[in-house]
């Protein structure tokens, strides 16, 4: 999930874990004030330097037309624009502080929780439920693919389809009988390769630890959060007109 | 009171959490509605239906934490505040049944806590909707009163409906010898 936004040298995954959500945070309770695209800007380069490009331009561009589709709507329920920067405004934010989250194969993360002894079964459980939506998304499909073999109509606009005995019968009772079933071999699976959730010592293959250019990252993403929060709460600048 | 989960266990949970996640998605098209609470009412059938699967496959306590953690986990690469919210729902909702029913043999207990989980995640989502929307909680309190008094009474409808619907399916599926309790074992 997400492999095409994955960074080809990810961060460390608790560095970008921990910059994800402390920018996220200083960036919505300071929303309020117009340099808040600063801050965006700001961060949006240093992810851009930092090898996340391609999360980065997504995320950016998606929100960004979200951000301006919802504004607008707003903006037109509420019959003024004054404050219409504010909804892309959040909506890019949340977009960019997702970034280097994004960019961490979730493998690392887990990996990582391992070096840090966090318990083997915690760590196995989350790795699976990252690896598994494509394979359940595979599952609901197949079941669907046999309900319209059964003559049931399941395109998405199909009143067939919201029948509550039709979603419940051919498709719920089905779906959970089939994940019942992945879940025993795949914990036969995992038994017969010998895994011991006891054994919080057992050998990292691939360990991750944090690295210099771990550090400046997290120390320029602070820089920026502290400048956000001082222009907030301290300085309170005023922002320049732009007469047109 | 309480028990250690084997390995099958937590593979169920994690398996039973990408199916959830997936059913999550239905949120998407209303994630940035003002209306406070409208993403759990989407979403809050399928959260109790497969929260109580869970438990009544899992009867250890601990089951629903785990469960909100794992379904918490790919959200934290998206909205690292929804981990919070799934996560902390679990938990209390696990501390206020056990609290009530000791543990999880009866399936009052069960739906309770399923249904609790997505009913305590509502105002659990207050601090993330005054940030994410910009409200005020005064927003909340004044204007769109009866929104969310109509919202949360959704929310509890439907979160029961679900828990009742995941009790059906589960007695099924147990009586077809397809989900034995992991105790049994």
């Amino acid at each position: 999930m997400f492999s095409q936004f994955h960074a080809r040298h990810p961060l460390y995954p608790l560095i970008a874990l921990a910059c994800s959500l402390l920018s996220l945070l200083v960036g919505m309770v300071c929303a309020q004030t117009p340099y808040i695209f600063a801050y965006i800007l700001f961060l949006d380069v240093l992810f851009l330097a930092f090898g996340m490009g391609m999360a980065t331009l997504m995320m950016n561009l998606g929100m960004g037309v979200f951000g301006i589709v919802a504004g607008a709507i707003t903006a037109l329920i509420n019959r003024t624009f004054d404050m219409f920067w504010i909804t892309p405004a959040r909506c890019l934010l949340i977009g960019v502080c997702v970034v280097p989250l994004l960019a961490v194969p979730p493998a690392m993360l887990t990996r990582s929780l391992n070096q840090l002894h966090c318990p083997r079964l915690i760590t196995l459980g989350m790795l699976i439920t990252v690896r598994f939506i494509p394979v359940v998304f595979g599952e609901m499909r197949q079941i669907k693919d046999a309900m319209r073999s059964r003559g049931i109509d399941t395109r998405w606009y199909s009143p067939a389809w919201y029948r509550p005995s039709n979603l419940y019968r051919a498709f719920l009772v089905p779906l959970v009988m089939r994940m019942v079933g992945i879940s025993d071999t795949l914990s036969l699976s995992v038994e017969s390769r010998a895994f011991d959730p006891q054994r919080r010592d057992a050998t990292v293959y691939h360990s991750v630890h944090p690295t210099a250019r771990d550090w400046t990252f997290a120390t320029l993403v602070l820089l920026a959060m502290a400048a956000l929060i001082l222009e907030r709460f301290v300085w309170d600048l005023p922002f320049p007109e732009v007469k047109l | 009171m309480f028990k250690k989960f084997k390995v099958r266990d937590i593979v169920f949970l994690a398996v039973l959490a990408a199916v959830n996640t997936l059913f999550g998605g239905l949120a998407m098209p209303v994630m940035r509605s003002e209306i406070f609470g409208l993403q759990t009412l989407v979403t809050c059938l399928f959260y109790a239906l497969f929260g109580t699967i869970a438990i009544m496959k899992v009867h250890k306590p601990g089951t629903l934490t785990l469960y909100g953690l794992f379904i918490g986990f790919p959200l934290l690469f998206m909205a690292p505040v929804m981990f919070f919210n799934n996560f902390i729902g679990g938990l209390i909702a696990e501390v206020i049944t056990l609290a009530i029913f000791r543990k999880y043999d009866e399936g009052k207990a069960v739906a309770t806590a399923s249904s609790l989980w997505m009913i305590l995640t509502v105002p659990l989502s207050l601090p993330f909707s005054i940030w994410f929307n910009g409200s005020s909680f005064e927003h909340f309190r004044t204007t769109a009163a009866w929104q969310t008094a109509l919202i949360c009474v959704g929310v509890i409808v439907l979160s029961v409906v679900g828990a009742v619907l995941g009790l059906k399916i589960a007695a099924e599926l147990r009586k077809a010898g397809k989900l034995r309790p992991s105790e049994d074992d």
